[in-house]
């Protein structure tokens, strides 16, 4: 099935707490470093730091909360609006499901996050109706 | 005046050769340092590496020829193929003044290439009429 958001990484600062990746060609820390690093560079040239970036013909987009990033990658024809869209359904359900106060005290223990992915099922597997009407 | 490319960089390897920024915020080996980190890392995830990436309201533009990359940003509004032309158009200018042959056992002097920004002056300063065109 074509999916909307191809692929989905939650990170806390610079560690990716949670993932969500259909082929992985890169290590989850060192994904997470990379991403980390440009965001901290680009708030060097604009305080509200990176958006998004394209890799090949894939575009990988930013969405940020408190000191939690959000990043979805989708094919470059899919619309951004679409894809941020799906960035915040998802960034609300985590903060429903797990919220901000679980993280002041956390152990790092992301195994306990693992259940997410039973939630985001229906956003990362949309319907091609969904799929078509994004691009067309 | 406002134009279409605000700031080039032309970098060979992980080093900045040329650059016209108009308002600089970082430091332009930083700089360097930072793009060649992206784009080396862009190629674990695809072989054609970065293409564009989008930072505050500003849109970054990566062309690639031999070993030299050459980057300009715009207003995002500005539309991608104007952008990539304008950036060809100085890969072509750049490679006409100083072939790559040139770079062979090149001692590293970018002095040599600060008379560049004569011949793109028109690209970097056009008239607005023309950065109405690439808008709408």
């Amino acid at each position: 099935m074509l999916n909307f958001l191809e692929d989905l990484w939650i990170m806390k600062e610079s560690l990716v707490i949670f993932k969500r990746v259909s082929s992985e060609k890169i290590n989850e820390q060192l994904f997470g470093g990379f991403m980390s690093a440009i965001e901290s560079i680009s708030e060097t040239l604009d305080t509200s730091g990176i958006s998004n970036l394209q890799i090949g013909n894939k575009k990988f987009y930013f969405l940020k909360r408190k000191n939690f990033m959000f990043i979805g990658n989708s094919n470059e024809s899919i619309k951004e609006k679409e894809i941020l869209k799906e960035l915040n359904i998802i960034a609300n359900k985590f903060f429903n499901l797990f919220p901000m106060e679980k993280f002041e005290n956390w152990n790092g223990d992301i195994n306990s996050l693992l259940e997410f992915q039973k939630h985001i099922k229906n956003s990362l597997e949309l319907e091609l109706e969904k799929l078509k009407e994004s691009l067309w | 005046m406002i134009k279409i490319l605000e700031d080039l960089w032309i970098m060979k390897d992980s080093l900045v050769v040329f650059k016209k920024v108009s308002n600089e915020k970082i430091n332009d080996q930083l700089f360097g340092g930072f793009m060649s980190a992206i784009e080396s890392i862009s190629r674990t995830l695809d072989k054609s590496g970065i293409s564009n990436l989008q930072i505050g309201d500003k849109k970054f533009y990566f062309i690639k020829r031999e070993n030299f990359m050459f980057i300009g940003n715009s207003i995002k509004i500005v539309k991608e193929k104007d952008i990539l032309q304008e950036l060809n158009l100085i890969a072509n200018k750049f490679f006409s003044l100083y072939p790559i042959e040139k770079f062979e056992n090149w001692n590293g002097d970018i002095s040599l290439l600060t008379d560049f920004e004569n011949y793109i002056k028109e690209t970097l300063d056009p008239s607005f009429g023309k950065l109405k065109s690439s808008i709408w």
